[in-house]
């Protein structure tokens, strides 16, 4: 594997830019920083193919030479990844949602402000 | 003979499925789920049997060979889990069926179960890295769903920081895959521990160990990053809070035990160390937190974490003795803590209430159920000779021998503040008189679901009583375990298993 810095600095960027909007306290932006995490951690899968510069893409098509293509195992995985991690961030943007209806707070202190009770109480079947 | 290994994944996933149809939930469903969950059960325990006698069955799927294909790997400690996982999820659906009458259960409920049993089985089984993240993230989203399907509006926060917590160990999970990938080549777990014997010593190795060991760590609930599990877990419907504390969190302690076992080196250094304090120090903050609750359900959640802590200890100290102790406890917690939340949940039913402050004298209306949360209790804390006395007695006798007296100091601190939040609960609700004089309602449905409750319990004294036994498997187990050049020869035997069936 060759080093690939500009991959490495993207992943940088988009990591930090994720860790600094997931710490806000506002829900929109922190959702918007989970959903910039998955993609980054998508970003190192896909840089563990190495350098793509004078490869082909992975067919075999008529019989080509499978050392001319990058390795397409990464490419599975980064499929799989992306499926998942595009699930996972419409649940938690659904939760979200659902928080903000049932407590009107759409910021991280107006949801500690939201209840007095923990609630542990309510909807138990009596 | 060994595609029968796929079975634990496929027999819930096809349940799953065919609970779907049904749309509504109805006796026959019921029967039908609890005769598929009572049959996975009898199959686990005749799988562990014809493993303990023939050896780890591999399936390769599909009929690829080893590095390429995805193999299922079903080894003792496999088999044991499984065993767990069915004999939790029937005492849970169970449970479930006597709360809740078929009217009020929530059509989904019970197929989420079936996804998330069948997620853990394939985390089980699994013998390559990608497909555990893959497991992984199969049970993650069906234990999302469960967790919102029923909340009230008063409790939907408290499924956020389950959600993002996993979201984050999630995207380091798949990092974790990716960079084991560009370390080693490959994502199988035979060829991993093939290739990274080679490369003891390196740094890159130990920061990926470490980096296993961060996100499986925070999957399991160790301290610090352990605030999700008391958030979410007492605000979940009973039975599936019971299922949620007996079985998650182990899975976390199980790929432990797995990936430091058997893929990586056993040479990492200081890493086993880290490991070992990290986990004292969880056994300590858990059980404090513990002591400050003034709830049921919270005091059993905050003690999950502390009780981690005492099994992944036993992974840290690292020796073939303490693995078996690890694989014991884990044996011992899942049941006792599963069984402590169903009665818990049995309390909340008869109070209204779990608070330990506003209701008392539950011993003289229900003794049954009081002398089993009285007996899993006192097994939880460790006193002989139920099942928790030997689990801790185990990991401290190895913590003695290796010299780490600060880290024995430490559980045994544990353990008494175990006890003595555990009688806290004991005196709470069950022993106290009852303060405001309103009578004690007990339904035909609190008896059957103390008969779940009592299931559990019976089991879990079968551990504490036949302890000598029990640990001979769970011996076997840690043996093959941190056997690696054996079971990368099972692995790749697969393959010429494979060309035989080719040239015929």
């Amino acid at each position: 594997m060759t080093a690939q810095l500009d991959t490495a600095l993207l992943v940088a960027i988009l990591g930090g830019g994720a860790i600094y909007l997931c710490l806000s306290r506002r829900f929109l932006r922190a959702l918007l920083g989970f959903l910039m995490l998955s993609n980054a951690g998508n970003l190192v899968v896909l840089a563990m193919a190495g350098d793509p510069t004078g490869l082909r893409a992975p067919t075999l098509h008529g019989g080509a030479d499978p050392s001319t293509a990058v390795d397409p195992i990464p490419q599975s995985l980064i499929l799989t990844a992306i499926v998942i991690g595009f699930s996972v961030g419409a649940y938690l943007t659904v939760l979200l949602y659902r928080i903000y209806v049932d407590t009107g707070a759409a910021t991280t202190p107006r949801l500690e402000r939201a209840g007095t009770s923990d609630g542990l109480d309510d909807g138990v079947i009596r | 003979m060994n595609a029968l290994v796929g079975l634990p994944i496929a027999l819930p996933l096809a349940a799953a499925l065919i609970a779907l149809l049904v749309p509504r939930p109805s006796t026959p469903r019921r029967v039908g789920v609890a005769a598929v969950l009572a049959f996975h059960l009898g199959f686990s325990v005749w799988l562990l049997e014809k493993v303990l006698r023939g050896g780890p069955l591999v399936l390769a799927l599909g009929g690829w060979p080893v590095p390429w294909g995805i193999v299922l790997v079903a080894d003792t400690l496999s088999a044991v889990m499984l065993c767990l996982s069915s004999l939790t999820a029937l005492a849970c659906v169970l449970y479930g069926f006597a709360e809740s009458l078929k009217e009020h259960e929530h059509p989904l409920r019970v197929p989420l179960l079936l996804l998330l049993v069948a997620g853990i089985h394939l985390a089980f089984l699994t013998g390559d890295l990608f497909t555990l993240y893959v497991s992984f993230e199969v049970f993650l989203l069906a234990s999302y769903g469960l967790m919102t399907l029923q909340m009230v509006a008063t409790r939907t926060r408290r499924a956020l920081p389950y959600v993002t917590i996993n979201l984050i160990g999630s995207t380091l999970l798949l990092a974790a895959c990716a960079f084991a990938y560009g370390l080693f080549g490959t994502l199988n777990f035979s060829e991993i521990a093939v290739r990274s014997t080679q490369m003891v010593g390196d740094v890159r190795l130990d920061l990926l160990a470490l980096l296993f060991f961060l996100v499986f760590g925070l999957k399991a609930g160790l301290f610090p990053l352990y605030y999700w599990l008391p958030v979410s877990y007492p605000a979940l419907p009973t039975p599936v809070a019971a299922f949620f504390a007996g079985m998650l969190t182990k899975v976390g302690v199980y790929v432990l035990i797995r990936i430091f076992g058997t893929v990586l080196p056993p040479d990492l250094g200081w890493l086993h160390g880290v490991i070992a304090w990290v986990a004292g120090l969880t056994m300590v903050i858990g059980v404090l937190g513990a002591v400050g609750q003034s709830r049921i359900r919270s005091i059993l959640s905050f003690h999950i974490v502390s009780q981690v802590g005492y099994m992944v200890l036993a992974v840290g100290l690292f020796s073939p003795f303490s693995f078996a102790a690890a694989i014991f406890y884990v044996i011992h917690h899942i049941v006792v803590k599963a069984a402590l939340f169903l009665a818990g949940g049995v309390v909340l039913r008869i109070h209204g209430t779990d608070r330990l402050d506003e209701r008392g004298a539950l011993w003289t209306a229900a003794p049954i159920l009081s002398l089993a949360f009285l007996l899993q209790a006192l097994s939880l804390a460790g006193i002989p000779p139920l099942s928790g006395f030997w689990g801790k007695f185990l990991i401290i006798r190895e913590g003695l021998l290796q010299g780490q007296w600060a880290l024995v100091l430490l559980s045994l601190v544990a353990s008494v503040l175990t006890l003595v939040s555990m009688l806290k609960i004991w005196f709470g609700v069950f022993w106290s008189k009852q303060p405001h004089g309103v009578p004690l309602r007990l339904t035909p449905s609190s008896r059957r679901m103390t008969a779940a409750v009592c299931m559990l319990v019976a089991v879990s004294l079968g551990i504490g009583l036949g302890a000598e036994r029990v640990f001979e498997i769970a011996e076997h187990a840690a043996n093959e375990t941190l056997d690696r050049a054996a079971y990368v020869e099972t692995v790749r035997a697969v393959n010429l298993a494979l060309e035989g069936g080719a040239r015929r």
